[in-house]
């Protein structure tokens, strides 16, 4: 009962952030780009409940408005490298071979570097701007994908009912899709729930560092960028991007953590 | 007699880094006959499984040649084991026919009619292979293995790991299958009393050799 409560909770919530993420164009009650410097710093009030920035901006519509590209653009990131590292690591997996060790040894390269350092890098390389950070940090990330769907595709590739179905008249894409794919997706799927917070806090963290979203576009981590030399005089310029960040990125973990539970379950 | 499978110096070697690291089949030379029940006997590492393995073509002779004249299907040791966890009986015991372009009503059917040849209500294939038991199983496995209609069966410890009772009755049905289907059935099994009431002839295979081939009328185990 407690879990059932958890889990309707936690995915009621995932739901609203993605809802509002979608919608945020409709959900903002004031342009998020209109400037009006005579109301610049005002405090959270009943008319601006989180305030207004340098510009007379309205946070609370720069933060729904800044969650479209944050939420959004990490759950496009993560469906990319789930997707991408999941490929790779079943044919290293199924092929075995020198075409494993070539991709698995260009895996640890990529993991060889420390992920941020080597995203800045590349994100200073292409230029700014989110899909670049988006790039950027698919390069660093999808070896962990691929690593999980290897490992557990070398385990299922022997296993007798692999056999049993290649004595049917399987062929290798058969196996794939109708026995490998099937027992590895829960694995994927919790690593992929897991890691929507964590990439979410890299694209605030570049953006943070001037790599990601480009002013005036309003992301959560250069909002906090843009207000941080203002943190003891106006804080809720920081704050109110900052709290969006710590409360979808805890959202987003607890929901792995249930999906996790459930699978484990199973 | 018509000799369906015929193996002649065959060989399996397991190699690492191009040294042979396990020699687990040596100069296995005999002959299956139509419709007969061989046993293949031996202790627990001696290379059965490797030798069925050959025999079904799931794994190459090294050297050597394996001639097959028919279709050959398997039952695995762990029943439970040999199904996908993720798929109902039924769709794995189908799976065959699914291959061969069948449609799904014609494969219900098919499975239908094979689960009930093989004692099994044609209600458990809509059950996965954890919500049956294990003597359950295995006849689904018998039954995966006959929807392929093989001329050649083979039973790879298929009995072991189940209990007296359902290993008679696992037994009674290969008989069954022998005697009115003409089904060849190749037993392989570490029991030799079980090999011994069962099966016509058996070859007896020691460290990856074939040590010696007894015939039920003659001398049956020495």
């Amino acid at each position: 009962m407690k879990n059932k409560i958890r889990f309707s909770v936690i995915s009621t919530l995932v739901i609203v952030i993605i809802f509002m993420a979608i919608f945020a164009n409709t959900i903002c009650p004031y342009d998020p780009y209109q400037q009006d410097l005579s109301i610049a710093y005002q405090a959270p009030s009943a008319t601006h409940l989180m305030g207004t920035d340098t510009y007379g901006r309205d946070m609370l519509s720069r933060v729904i408005i800044g969650g479209q590209v944050s939420v959004l653009s990490t759950l496009c990131l993560v469906l990319i490298i789930s997707v991408f590292g999941t490929i790779i690591g079943i044919l290293c997996g199924y092929i075995g071979g020198k075409v494993d060790t070539i991709i698995m040894r260009v895996s640890d390269l990529c993991l060889a570097f420390p992920g941020l350092v080597f995203a800045l890098a590349i994100a200073a390389i292409l230029g700014g701007g989110i899909v670049n950070a988006i790039i950027a940090l698919a390069i660093i990330s999808w070896p962990k994908y691929s690593r999980v769907a290897r490992g557990l595709t070398l385990s299922i590739k022997d296993s007798t009912y692999i056999a049993a179905a290649k004595l049917a008249g399987s062929n290798s894409l058969q196996l794939i899709f109708r026995h490998i794919i099937p027992n590895i997706i829960g694995p994927i799927l919790v690593t992929a729930t897991l890691d929507i917070g964590t990439m979410m806090m890299e694209i605030a963290g570049l953006s943070f560092l001037g790599l990601g979203a480009q002013p005036p576009v309003a992301e959560w981590g250069n909002m906090m960028s843009n207000g941080r030399s203002m943190l003891q005089t106006y804080p809720w310029v920081v704050l109110s991007p900052g709290i969006a960040i710590f409360v979808t990125v805890a959202v987003f973990n607890l929901f792995g953590d249930m999906v996790r539970d459930i699978t484990d379950k199973k | 007699m018509e000799a369906i499978i015929s193996l002649k110096d065959v060989c399996k070697e397991y190699t690492r880094n191009s040294k042979v690291t396990t020699e687990a089949l040596q100069d296995i030379s005999f002959d299956v006959f139509k419709g007969e029940t061989l046993g293949i006997v031996g202790e627990s590492g001696s290379g059965k499984s490797t030798l069925a393995q050959i025999l079904v073509g799931l794994l190459d002779a090294s050297k050597g040649t394996v001639k097959r004249k028919g279709s050959i299907q398997m039952v695995f040791q762990n029943p439970v084991e040999s199904f996908n966890p993720r798929r109902t009986l039924e769709y794995s015991v189908g799976e065959y026919l699914k291959n061969k372009g069948i449609d799904k009503k014609d494969i219900q059917k098919k499975v239908a009619k094979t689960f009930t040849l093989c004692g099994l209500k044609p209600e458990l294939a809509k059950k996965y292979p954890h919500q049956v038991s294990g003597g359950q199983c295995q006849r689904a496995a018998i039954a995966r293995a006959l929807i392929a209609e093989p001329d050649i069966l083979i039973c790879d410890e298929a009995t072991s790991s189940l209990d007296v009772t359902v290993q008679k009755q696992i037994i009674d049905l290969l008989d069954e299958l022998n005697d009115n289907e003409g089904l060849t059935i190749i037993f392989i099994s570490h029991d030799l009393s079980l090999v011994e009431m069962f099966c016509e002839r058996a070859i007896i295979i020691k460290a990856g050799r074939l040590s010696k081939i007894y015939e039920k009328k003659t001398n049956y185990i020495g």
